[in-house]
């Protein structure tokens, strides 16, 4: 006899009791047995609900892969939904100019972003949380097709300062004896500078404008100093602003040496401090404190001293945004070019397709704010 | 003073049946019991192995490692085991697809001449039961006691860092158990695989010599006057025993799967289950040996290395026995087998030899006594595992809430429970929890011992053996308490 005979004769027999209780539970064993495979094929195909075009990209250390996809494209005008799905350790997401951000994920969770692609172009995408010594690495781009202009990817590394002077040295001739305070230089701005300059830097018929954020795309901190403690013999030297304008600068400093008379270093340094905060507000150095937490914070430390944990994985040491006799030696045209084309074997990513210009420019407010303190 | 009841005092008095109330007999006699419990199981089975194999590599959100290794884990170690004993055989999915295919139904009971020989004396040329590609043959003698179980059980204990945190790998090893069970039913009879093979069965079985639970035949005497013998060889209400146990010489919980296959087909009425003193099955002399022994040294010697490896600060440790470190793992494997083979065996067997001296027990092979004193170990072995099991189960049990809507980490959302957030539970008491049932397997431990010794000399001789064990039994538990309050606090 044949199995499949016995299969028969088996199916036919009718044991005491009948078989109905057999016959159901063979059917709900059926059930069960085709219910898992079309509910996986249900999750497989789409999670209910769900609607339209929807990508799925699975987050992993970039050790282990990163991103399951490099490249994204969609067409321009198309409705996006990204469904993330982080598995291994907490990763984050977000795109680069694009105000997308789906915030962390933790392992095994799937969060999910929709957007309209209404700008053409590439974007970058990459990881929020540090989640490897590689995570600066962990990049891929969304690739928006169709007509509209580009986006600002591949734009020049350093547009405000030429790439040359990016990595020169730089040490400021003298720094702060204590951390500056804006708090008492606006006192002393308000009693010599204000008169000319403006309550906010604004200025008068009488004196220049310095509160704009272009004043300090230009100079740097030591070079306002030197401005108000010229005839002290504190005068810069050349490598120190390189790219700023020294004879201008004299010139300035000339003129104001009569205002400076009977201030100590301190107070100066209070003043710049002061005069350095004109140019942003509360909210832009909150934004940039946002945006330093969540991407550089991990290897310049949280203090910005340059100890992040994520510091020791580098080729070299991360900057310590609190050595002042570094930091207020640079301009703010020189960081911004620093961040938008990152260190060039240092390990630092380059961000300038990630960062609006605004984001850029917050970013760099924020760290200035490591060695001249915040707004009063 | 003993936990454990010798056996001279087991006596009826000392069990309360519950099969003695209709509404249980009544339950238990249900042949739908078996199919409903075993079904609900093999789904959950079979979601954890598909979770394991398609779904999110994260641990902590893919059903498979939250429910087997923590839920099932949990439930398994805090509650099925020390207070049934192996009612967890009755549950378990892996046996139920070869137990079906054998059978030839779900439910129904046997029916003699359907096909094949339906009622159960194996015959090495024709099926038991069931479907004609079942053969039927008998399991090898050679191959008969638990040493199988227990080099299954080191083999996964062994690689148990990689099993317990790598889905795809937890999904591979519970598959090739469901492939495993099938394929022995498919050649031998009954639940070969259970049996002989299952490594997670054999500490199950050692276990349950200590539950309070207990299926037993009512009166042995009904059973020597009754040559029908149902209870093994099946009739129209059931199967013979699936376990190949003799129902009327039952005496050890140790391979009684409460399946109440015996409970259906006695006509005499004669089986029942109570609840009784536990560990009264450590005792029974009869029952001891050699392989149930190794399990016992086995179970203890595991029962520290998990703990230091999965719980512990060093690193590099749990590194090596990761496969991260292809040599380290040697190194890794080496110790822990020789550990459990060698070291721990080996210094019981000094402290059986000091006993046999103390006690004067010259007439008394070495061997023998070494054996006897392995099953104290089963109260102090089963107390460490609840603590191991209590350290990390309250800890991770939040996950299982996530896990049940969205078990494969796709981002479903079934029961409305995916961002329940993790939080560990009874982070306070666990310690209280650890120390109290470590003194009591230590309690347990020691009362064993003294039962075991009376078995062997009686009065004041026993006590110098008695005193060294206890110093042994002491000492084991000092370590544990140490590793749980100290080490890994």
């Amino acid at each position: 006899m044949s199995w499949w005979e016995s299969l028969r004769r088996l199916s036919r027999a009718t044991p005491p009791g009948g078989w109905r209780l057999e016959r159901a539970a063979r059917w709900i064993s059926l059930v069960l047995i085709l219910g898992i495979p079309a509910a996986l094929l249900a999750g497989l195909l789409g999670a209910p609900g769900r609607s339209g075009r929807a990508i799925e990209l699975v987050a992993r250390q970039p050790a282990a892969g990163g991103w399951s996809l490099d490249r994204i494209v969609v067409n321009r005008g198309e409705w996006v939904r990204l469904r993330i799905r982080s598995e291994d350790v907490v990763h984050g997401f977000a795109i680069g100019r694009l105000g997308v951000d789906a915030g962390s994920i933790e392992p095994g969770k799937t969060a999910t972003v929709e957007f309209v692609a209404d700008q053409a172009g590439e974007f970058t995408f990459y990881c929020t949380m540090w989640c490897d010594p590689d995570h600066p690495r962990m990049r891929g781009i969304l690739e928006v097709r169709g007509p509209g202009p580009a986006s600002a990817e591949g734009r020049p590394a350093a547009r405000d300062v030429e790439l040359q002077h990016l990595d020169a040295p730089r040490e400021a001739p003298a720094a702060p004896p204590a951390r500056p305070s804006a708090v008492r230089g606006r006192a002393l701005y308000d009693e010599r500078c204000a008169s000319c300059h403006g309550g906010r830097g604004e200025g008068t018929d009488r004196g220049k404008a310095i509160g704009r954020r272009e004043s300090r795309q230009e100079r740097s901190p030591i070079e306002v100093l030197q401005i108000l403690a010229a005839g002290k013999g504190q005068p810069a030297s050349a490598g120190t602003i390189a790219h700023a304008q020294p004879s201008g600068a004299t010139r300035v400093a000339r003129s104001h040496n009569r205002y400076g008379r009977g201030w100590s270093a301190q107070d100066r340094w209070d003043v710049v401090a002061f005069v350095w905060s004109l140019g942003t507000s509360s909210d832009r150095i909150a934004i940039g404190e946002r945006l330093y937490l969540s991407n550089c914070a991990a290897c310049h430390g949280e203090r910005g001293a340059g100890d992040g944990p994520g510091g020791k994985y580098q080729p070299k040491k991360p900057a310590d945004f609190t050595d002042a006799r570094r930091m207020l030696a640079g301009t703010g045209a020189l960081y911004t070019a620093k961040i938008r084309r990152g260190g060039m074997g240092t390990g630092m990513p380059y961000w300038g397709s990630i960062f609006t210009e605004e984001e850029l420019a917050a970013l760099v407010d924020y760290v200035w704010t490591f060695s001249l303190g915040g707004p009063p | 003073m003993s936990l454990v009841t010798p056996q001279h005092a087991s006596s009826a008095q000392a069990r309360f049946e519950l099969t003695r109330w209709s509404v249980v007999r009544t339950l238990l006699r249900q042949r739908l019991l078996n199919w409903a419990l075993m079904s609900l199981a093999l789904l959950g089975f079979a979601v954890a192995v598909l979770a394991g194999l398609v779904g999110t590599a994260a641990g902590s959100a893919n059903f498979g490692i939250v429910f087997v290794w923590i839920v099932w884990w949990g439930l398994l170690m805090c509650v099925l085991l020390p207070l049934g004993g192996r009612a967890w055989c009755l549950i378990c999915p892996v046996p139920a697809p070869g137990e079906w295919v054998q059978r030839g139904a779900l439910v129904r009971p046997p029916v003699a001449g359907e096909v094949g020989l339906p009622l159960a004396i194996s015959a090495p040329d024709r099926p038991i039961n069931g479907l004609p590609f079942t053969l039927g043959w008998r399991w090898p003698t050679r191959l008969r006691g638990i040493w199988l179980q227990n080099i299954g059980f080191l083999g996964v204990a062994l690689f148990s860092t990689v099993i317990l945190t790598q889905p795809w790998i937890t999904g591979w090893v519970l598959l090739g158990f469901l492939v495993g069970a099938l394929g022995l039913a498919l050649l031998f009879e009954r639940r070969a695989f259970c049996r002989y093979v299952c490594p997670v069965g054999g500490f199950i079985g050692l276990y349950s010599l200590l539950a309070p639970l207990e299926l037993r035949v009512k009166d042995p005497v009904v059973c020597q006057n009754h040559w029908t013998k149902e209870c093994y060889l099946g009739s129209a209400s059931g199967y013979g025993c699936p376990w190949l146990e003799q129902p009327w010489r039952l005496d050890r919980n140790a391979y009684c799967g409460l399946c109440g296959e015996c409970l259906r087909t006695c006509p005499k009425d004669n089986v029942a289950v109570s609840v009784r003193w536990p560990g009264t099955d450590l005792l029974m002399a009869r029952g001891w040996r050699l392989d149930e022994a190794y399990k016992a040294f086995i179970m203890l010697a595991c029962a520290a290395i998990y703990p230091v490896v999965l719980l512990g600060p060093w690193g590099w440790l749990k590194a090596w026995a990761n496969l991260d470190w292809l040599p380290g793992f040697g190194l890794y494997a080496a110790a822990f087998l020789a550990l459990n083979l060698v070291g721990v065996p080996g210094a019981h067997l000094g402290i059986a030899a000091l006993v046999r001296r103390a006690v004067g027990l010259r007439e008394v092979p070495l061997g023998q006594l070494f054996v006897a004193l392995a099953y104290p170990l089963v109260p102090l072995g089963l107390a460490a595992w609840l603590a191991f099991t209590l350290s990390f189960v309250f800890a991770n049990l939040s996950y299982a809430l996530p896990v049940l809507s969205d078990p494969f980490g796709w981002g479903w959302n079934l029961l409305g429970t995916r961002d329940v957030a993790w939080q560990p539970w009874l982070a306070g008491g666990v310690p209280i929890l650890q120390t109290l049932l470590l003194i009591a397997g230590m309690v347990g431990a020691i009362g064993t011992a003294d039962g075991v010794l009376r078995q062997f000399a009686g009065g004041r001789r026993a006590v110098w053996g008695l005193a060294i064990q206890a110093l042994l039994l002491t000492g084991e538990t000092i370590f544990f308490l140490w590793l749980y309050l100290g080490a890994l606090a």
